[in-house]
């Protein structure tokens, strides 16, 4: 799912632009707005969050805190420096978390767009 | 339906295992039962424990480990007593932090020293059921009687939450009831349906059928969860914007940051300025304390311990109880409002980028008032290593107990005039020490980050919970327990300790005759002598080692010392002769590098043996020690020289 | 007088000693069995 996406035409677009967001996109690619169903849990870019825990632990993190197949998705907020963290809204609950966790989740996007790549190098 | 519903499941299902009907008929003496409240954090679990016990509760710590064990007792209407253990906030039994562990092993009753409670009280947010029915779902696997408490029931209702308690209640096969904490409402009932569970048979077995819940099982509660949820809730119908609102505000990049840093400043402010009266009445509650005893004990041994080592000593410490209160007064405030989380996003980046989690902010800034609640909340940090970082770099942030030694340098040293043409110079310095202390902080914990503990960060990963109205009452207790653990531990720790220091500055007393001082011929004298060519490279005479001595008790203790050693009469009091008598025997450089010094100064007994305590062992004080020596020593070091250069 | 005042003082710093060595070296474990052996006796 990753590849096709890196291998669409969206990732060719100007770097500084955001891009409107298709298909189902790592969470932590999201810019704010964005809306959308959870795709799957953990078997997203971990290579990204593979700094941090194991990815077993963190996809156990991740359903704890409520991120599960099916939750109905949106990015509320961003950090000031960088848009990082993010706040997420998971069904009725709110949660804040680092973009490089959010990319273990895959997300089903009905709305939005995605962070220009400079702010993922960061 | 009224808040104060009770709903029992409907028999056969229970039947036998609330024997409503026979107990009270035989009202036999039993045994004082034991109630345990679990709940996630932010569910409003501290203000029912406050509710049920009101003021009758303790608050010590689990045997062997450093987490706060609060229990109370109360008493149902109908004479009925229980005691109640308020167990640390968790979201599962799946154990992360040293708290959340307590939680598990106490509901499993593993926990040694602790008997397993007779009834677990599940207490859910009732405007967020969702995940408080995953936590039900797996507190059932354990087999102990529960009871669910479906707290801030007025808030959902006011929302427009439709919730089917019967249906929730046949579902999860135990009790429901629903409470508004705040107003006590729902307690009676509570205890009645926690009664009724108890005089029934125990749990089944000790051998509970908890295990740790991995991926598969975890997804399997969500959509058992879910499913109760669709069948028993009914979200309103217009959702609440009021948080969202809020939100937009002050989780702004710009707005939102803007409001955290002039919180932080009326903070400051409030620590600073208002404490201020307070503190001086207590300071002249304690001198006339002395001059009391002084009156009335025959001079000697004794009232010299009482006077010097007991009342200045003590009364020293105590003087920033006013600080300390005040602090934790805007902690449990923003806290109960639920911005403590959003100070934590918005920080993360910040902190993350010096290595520490976002969740360090809160312990670091209580290490303004005082290193020690500092390293104590660094427990809310599940990771062991981000949590030993945040308590490694605790004590660089600026204490108020440095404020006296800052204050009478300054005023002995630097100038009193204006730059720039606004600014005070003596201010601009204060500023500056206080600078150094967070960027000393941040750099130091960057440099554990990269050099010591690479790779394996904690994820940021945290609830933001609704906005909330604190309840005045759970705030003040909330500020009466921190007074209570701040007494004691003036009362037991630093009184033994300002004991000790006082027979190191006081014995062997002075022979007759003697010339100087008398802490001259002590051993503290003589430790000061004894480092005084240690400590000669970073400009510092051996009347400045003897004061570093006491200041091991408390770093303000340094500046008595100091009018101790150059024998002037008042001590703290009296900070405009001691600071003409500084100025007059140390040099602009040496006055520089003890600022340097005393930015890093690890000499605070008191924050290393908490810090033993809090994680069980030597060696991270020792550490703690090591390192900030050293840099208090390259400091003052490279201080002194720069000074010398410039001519100072 | 100031004999006895000497007695207590060194009294008092002693107890202080011991106290901070029990409630700050003493490890919990042992602490816990030490407590428990006293209760026993009693």
């Amino acid at each position: 799912m990753l590849k096709r996406l890196q291998d669409s035409p969206v990732r060719s677009a100007i770097p500084s632009a955001d891009v409107m967001a298709r298909g189902v996109v790592p969470l932590g690619r999201g810019a704010r707005g964005l809306r959308g169903v959870v795709a799957s849990v953990g078997t997203g870019a971990l290579a990204h969050a593979a700094g941090g825990l194991e990815p077993a632990e963190l996809e156990r993190r991740l359903l704890e805190i409520g991120f599960v197949e099916g939750a109905r998705i949106e990015i509320l907020h961003e950090g000031a420096l960088g848009g990082d963290p993010i706040a997420v809204r998971i069904d009725d609950a709110r949660v804040a978390l680092r973009r490089r966790e959010a990319d273990a989740v895959l997300i089903q996007v009905e709305a939005g767009r995605l962070r220009p790549r400079r702010g993922l190098a960061a | 339906m009224s808040a104060e519903a009770v709903l029992e499941p409907p028999p056969p299902s229970l039947a036998d295992r609330l024997n409503t009907e026979a107990a009270p008929a035989q009202a036999l003496p039993v045994a004082v039962a034991r109630l345990a409240l679990i709940g996630a954090p932010n569910c409003g679990k501290t203000a029912l424990f406050n509710a049920l016990t009101g003021s009758r509760q303790k608050v010590a710590n689990y045997a062997g480990v450093t987490v706060e064990r609060k229990e109370g007792a109360v008493t149902a209407v109908d004479g009925w007593r229980a005691r109640v253990l308020d167990l640390p906030g968790t979201y599962s039994l799946r154990a992360r932090s040293p708290d959340e562990v307590v939680t598990r092993d106490a509901v499993l009753g593993r926990l040694a020293g602790e008997t397993p409670p007779d009834v677990l009280v599940c207490i859910a947010d009732a405007t967020n059921l969702k995940g408080a029915l995953r936590l039900v779902l797996e507190l059932k696997q354990v087999g102990r009687p529960m009871v669910l408490a479906m707290n801030m029931f007025d808030i959902a209702e006011r929302q427009g939450w439709r919730i089917d308690l019967e249906g929730l209640s046949r579902e999860l096969d135990i009790p429901v009831v629903t409470t508004v904490a705040t107003r006590r409402r729902g307690v009676d009932a509570l205890l009645a349906a926690a009664q009724r569970l108890a005089r029934g048979p125990a749990a089944l077995s000790s051998e509970v059928a908890w295990r740790e819940p991995g991926p598969v099982e975890l997804r399997t509660a969500h959509r058992e969860a879910e499913r109760i949820a669709r069948a028993c809730v009914a979200p309103p119908a217009r959702p609440d914007t009021l948080t969202g609102k809020l939100d937009g505000v002050l989780l702004h990049p710009v707005f939102g940051s803007a409001i955290l840093l002039g919180l932080l400043f009326l903070m400051f402010q409030a620590v600073f300025t208002w404490a201020q009266p307070l503190m001086d009445l207590i300071k002249a509650g304690f001198d006339q304390l002395g001059v009391l005893v002084g009156q009335t004990f025959p001079p000697g041994l004794l009232r010299s311990l009482i006077s010097e080592g007991v009342i200045s000593g003590v009364g020293s410490v105590l003087v920033f109880l006013p600080q300390i209160l005040i602090l934790f007064f805007f902690i449990i405030v923003l806290e109960d409002l639920g911005y403590m989380a959003r100070a934590a996003f918005l920080m993360d980046r910040v902190m993350g980028g010096a290595g520490l989690h976002g969740r360090a902010f809160i312990p670091l800034l209580s290490s303004f008032a005082c290193a020690i609640p500092g390293v104590m909340g660094a427990r809310v940090i599940d990771n062991r290593r981000d949590r030993l970082t945040t308590i490694l770099v605790a004590p660089l942030m600026t204490c108020s107990a440095r404020i006296p030694v800052y204050t009478l340098i300054i005023s002995a040293f630097i100038p009193n005039r204006t730059v720039w043409g606004f600014a005070s110079l003596q201010g601009l310095v204060m500023f500056g020490l206080y600078a150094a202390g967070i960027v000393s902080a941040l750099s130091v914990g960057f440099v554990i980050r990269k050099l010591f503990w690479r790779g394996a960060a904690e994820p940021f990963l945290m609830e933001l919970p609704a906005y909330k109205l604190p309840d005045p009452k759970n705030v003040l207790m909330g500020v009466w327990t921190r007074a209570k653990i701040f007494l004691t531990r003036a009362g037991t720790v630093i009184l033994a300790m300002m004991v000790l220091i006082w027979f190191l500055s006081s014995t062997p007393s002075a022979p007759p005759g003697a010339v100087g001082p008398a802490i001259n011929y002590s051993f503290a004298g003589m430790l000061g002598h004894a480092m005084e060519p240690l400590l000669a490279p970073i400009g510092f005479t051996w009347q400045m080692a003897v004061a570093l001595v006491p200041a091991m008790a408390a770093r303000e203790v340094a500046v008595a010392a100091l009018g101790t050693v150059y024998a002037v009469q008042g001590g703290e009091n009296a900070l405009g002769p001691l600071s003409g008598v500084l100025h007059a025997h140390w040099s602009m450089a040496s006055a520089l590098a003890m600022l340097a010094w005393f930015i890093f100064a690890p000499q605070c007994a008191s924050t290393l043996g908490v810090v033993k305590r809090e994680t069980n062992s030597w060696k991270w004080p020792a550490i703690m020690f090591a390192y900030m020596t050293a840099l208090a020593y390259v400091a003052a070091f490279a201080t002194y020289h720069i000074a010398r250069l410039a001519g100072a | 007088m100031s004999g006895v005042q000497a007695v207590i003082a060194y009294a008092v710093v002693a107890m202080a000693a011991a106290w901070i060595v029990w409630s700050m070296f003493v490890p919990g474990k042992l602490k816990a069995r030490l407590r428990g052996r006293v209760r026993l006796k009693r």
